[in-house]
């Protein structure tokens, strides 16, 4: 019997206990010489005064500090940097087009980032629908939203005719989607007529075929066949586009709606993302947002995922308005932010390059606090505000019972230029270094 | 009345007090001040009474003061077209008379840290022309030249072989340059083997290196090493050779042996300097390229004389440059913490002894 026990015991993974660092657990102060007890792949429990269970793996990390897994709130981290830049389509999902043994993804993990927004890496106005994946490789949402882009042209040759250009075509596209969720409507309309009409139609019918083999019966007067309404061709990249609006299902597909990402860097861009929004009465995460300080009061409501990676990048057109000062101006103006490791690769780079600038995002959150943004402020935007602008708030972003056992231990305190990554665990298990 | 004049236009003393002052040269002296006047640094020390009328600066202890960070390539305010590309040799040719003080880049600049930018042309020439020094300080470019002719660029690069224009191969480009050398009567020999001007020569790959050192012993010229990208397979001729290399600007998308190159070549006893190659990056870039070098190997008193005392040096205008010590130019930067720290911010800048950037209060 307690042989039985012990193999039970042994099949289900060994709890770990990390005990003795200070804990940014980022729902509340920190706590020094505190454990976390992780169990399955989740958080058991945190705090100072902690009862770790019997059995447990005890790994005493005294004297370093542990962060929520950093959250890469849009990079192109799984994609082959042959499939760069490709024309997009809106029913492109990044989730059937990544490299599952991506050799890119071992320094980003290293530098301590577990989750990402991974975007389609595609060009043109319509990008396609990004997935949002667990390092190494796990897709833990497949459809995490849908993203456009008003940022035409290239990053040095950015034209305000181009951007307006683009704005029209996303328009003629959405209008598209509008109509073609029309059809299904009306088609759905006609279908529940035709069927009411028919019932009428097949009652009458079989009176009348009754009527006629008694000759004593008066006439019966059967009413012309009804013409069954013709289903609506389905057409995918209307259907995702009709998924910003509507249910899969309303247009004869599935999934549920998509929540829309619209990329804009420039000032202008980033004003023609919020009309585009505007028009359709639609909410938006607007991804880049170099010069979003410019229009702070504006995106008030929008979420931004934003890159000051850029700042280490070279000095290319479509970033000459970016300041390290953009966090902060955000924030104050109460825009959550969240960091992304894009723009860099939007400026230039090789996106998915052997070393992607996603394994530096929090020596790229760091010039946010020189421009003014409190460390508390950015360890948020790296974690829990990131979370919150994926949707997965529940799941990651703060250290606390029940969430994801995504955890980064720090030689010191984030943001220090002194600090590195000493252990990284992903659902509780440790993938690096 | 002329030396009143001058006075005047140079403004009145500035005194800097307290914080944590970077000489430049690995000194680090604690609540020190500062008095500039005329332009240049009059006194360092801790028994300094500021002169009447001196506009006295007051530091947190938190503060750092550094030399004006020295850039040791870039085309910063020049135009596309650097080079003169009708021909291959253009030693006449100054990069600062391609210069504009009146532009973007030139202006958001001034906050950068940076405060001396060698400007170099381009490479699209074997001897494109003289690197030209200028201080980036609020005025036009009579009062930016620090030196016009600091140093001379020459480019092994592939960029120099043009169609339809001598030289066209590799072997070509080395013959001409050398006879360009050896001619006595040609402004490259003037320049580079009788003025002993540095040479900044474009050379990334192996083959472009030792060449450079090779030209180096034939010539006697003072040789400095520009992008020289397989410095780590030439480390040790390189450093037999006492022969400076410029790296950068290093950004994050570099690979580890790009970012470890600093500390790599710094710990052979090779030395080095940081180049932002504007448009390339950014006058800003130069800071973070020695961040990154830092993370990746290289000391950080290392990399703080790679900006400020060891560029001096490289362009042979350490006398006047580099360090902040009586006699030098006031060029001088105050950040909120280390400077080497990516959360710290330049809070003021000053150039020639004029406030040339002041962070506006929140």
């Amino acid at each position: 019997m307690t042989a039985i026990l012990a193999i039970l015991l042994a099949a289900a993974a060994q709890d770990v206990a990390l005990t003795g660092a200070r804990l940014h657990t980022v729902d509340g102060d920190p706590i020094d010489r505190g454990t976390v007890v992780i169990r399955e792949g989740k958080i058991l429990a945190v705090g100072a005064d902690v009862e770790i269970p019997e059995g447990a793996e005890v790994i005493d990390v005294a004297g370093h500090v542990i962060v929520p897994g950093l959250i890469d709130a849009g990079s192109f981290l799984l994609h082959e940097p042959g499939d760069r830049g490709t024309a997009g389509e809106v029913n492109l999902r990044a989730a059937d087009s990544l490299d599952r043994f991506s050799p890119r993804v071992a320094e980003p993990l290293a530098g301590g980032v577990t989750t990402t927004l991974l975007l389609p890496d595609t060009a043109g106005p319509a990008r396609g629908i990004a997935a949002i994946v667990k390092l190494p490789s796990t897709v833990i949402r497949a459809e995490a939203g849908l993203l456009l882009s008003t940022a035409a042209g290239s990053a040095d040759a950015v034209s305000a005719l181009d951007t307006f250009n683009q704005y029209k075509a996303l328009h003629a596209r959405l209008d598209g989607a509008k109509k073609y969720i029309e059809s299904w409507e009306k088609y759905e309309k006609d279908k529940a007529e035709y069927e009411t009409k028919k019932k009428e139609f097949d009652e009458a019918k079989l009176k009348a075929e009754e009527a006629a083999k008694d000759p004593k019966a008066a006439k019966v007067e059967v009413p012309k066949e009804p013409q069954e309404p013709q289903k609506p061709k389905r057409d995918e990249k209307n259907e995702a586009l009709a998924r910003l609006f509507v249910e899969g299902k309303k247009v004869g597909g599935a999934g549920e709606k998509l929540p829309l990402m619209i990329e804009a860097h420039t000032r202008d861009e980033i004003r023609h993302a919020l009309k585009l929004a505007a028009d359709y009465e639609l909410a938006f995460t607007l991804v880049g947002g170099a010069e979003a300080h410019a229009e702070a009061e504006a995106l008030k409501k929008t979420p931004v995922v934003y890159g000051p990676a850029v700042i280490y990048g070279p000095a290319r057109a479509r970033f000459f308005g970016h300041r390290a000062e953009t966090p902060a101006l955000l924030a104050k103006a109460g825009v959550r932010v969240s960091v992304a490791s894009l723009p860099l690769a939007e400026a230039g780079y090789p996106r998915g390059a052997a070393h992607d600038p996603s394994r530096f995002l929090m020596l790229a959150a760091s010039r946010s606090v020189a421009g003014g943004l409190d460390r508390k402020a950015a360890l948020r935007a790296l974690t829990v505000d990131a979370a919150e602008t994926l949707g997965l708030k529940d799941r990651l972003g703060t250290i606390f019972p029940g969430k994801d056992a995504d955890l980064v231990v720090l030689t010191g305190e984030p943001f220090d230029v002194e600090t590195r990554v000493a252990m990284v665990f992903v659902d509780g298990k440790r993938v690096a270094p | 009345m002329i030396a009143a004049l001058l006075l005047l236009l140079q403004g009145d003393a500035v005194v800097l007090k307290g914080g944590v002052l970077h000489v430049g040269d690995g000194r680090l002296l604690t609540g020190a001040t500062i008095l500039i006047r005329g332009g240049v640094v009059e006194a360092v020390g801790e028994q300094i009474e500021a002169p009447e009328g001196a506009v006295v600066v007051v530091l947190p202890a938190s503060a750092h003061v550094v030399p004006g960070f020295i850039d040791l390539h870039t085309h910063l305010g020049m135009a596309a077209e650097q080079d003169e590309p009708a021909g291959p040799i253009t030693p006449h040719m100054r990069a600062a008379d391609g210069y504009s003080t009146d532009r973007d880049d030139v202006r958001a600049a001034r906050g950068s840290g940076v405060t001396t930018v060698a400007l170099a042309p381009g490479e699209a020439n074997l001897v494109g022309g003289a690197m030209s020094v200028v201080r980036l300080g609020d005025g036009y470019l009579h009062e930016a030249l620090v030196e016009p002719v600091a140093a001379m660029k020459l480019s092994l690069g592939a960029g120099a072989l043009l169609q339809g224009r001598e030289p066209t191969s590799p072997a070509g480009a080395l013959a001409l340059l050398e006879r360009e050398l050896a001619d006595a009567g040609s402004e490259t020999h003037r320049r580079l083997v009788k003025e002993k001007k540095p040479a900044f020569v474009h050379a990334t790959t192996v083959e472009a290196i030792s060449r450079a050192l090779e030209l180096r012993t034939r010539f006697g010229i003072r040789l400095v090493l520009l992008h020289a990208d397989a410095a780590d397979d030439a480390v040790d001729a390189i450093a037999a050779a006492g022969v400076p290399v410029v790296l950068g600007p290093l950004t994050m998308s570099d690979d580890d042996r790009t970012l470890r190159r600093a500390g790599l070549l710094a710990g052979k006893g090779v030395r080095i300097g940081f180049a932002s190659d504007a448009p390339v990056g950014t006058e800003e870039q130069l800071r973070h390229s020695a961040i990154l070098a830092v993370r990746h190997g290289l000391g950080k008193d290392a990399a703080l004389q790679a900006m400020t005392s060891g560029a001096a040096k490289i362009l042979g205008l350490d006398a006047l440059l580099g360090t902040i010590e009586a006699g030098r130019a006031a060029d001088l930067v105050v950040y909120d913490g280390h400077p080497l720290a990516p959360t710290s911010r330049v809070e003021r800048v000053i150039a020639g002894g004029r406030t040339v950037f002041e962070r506006s209060p929140k």
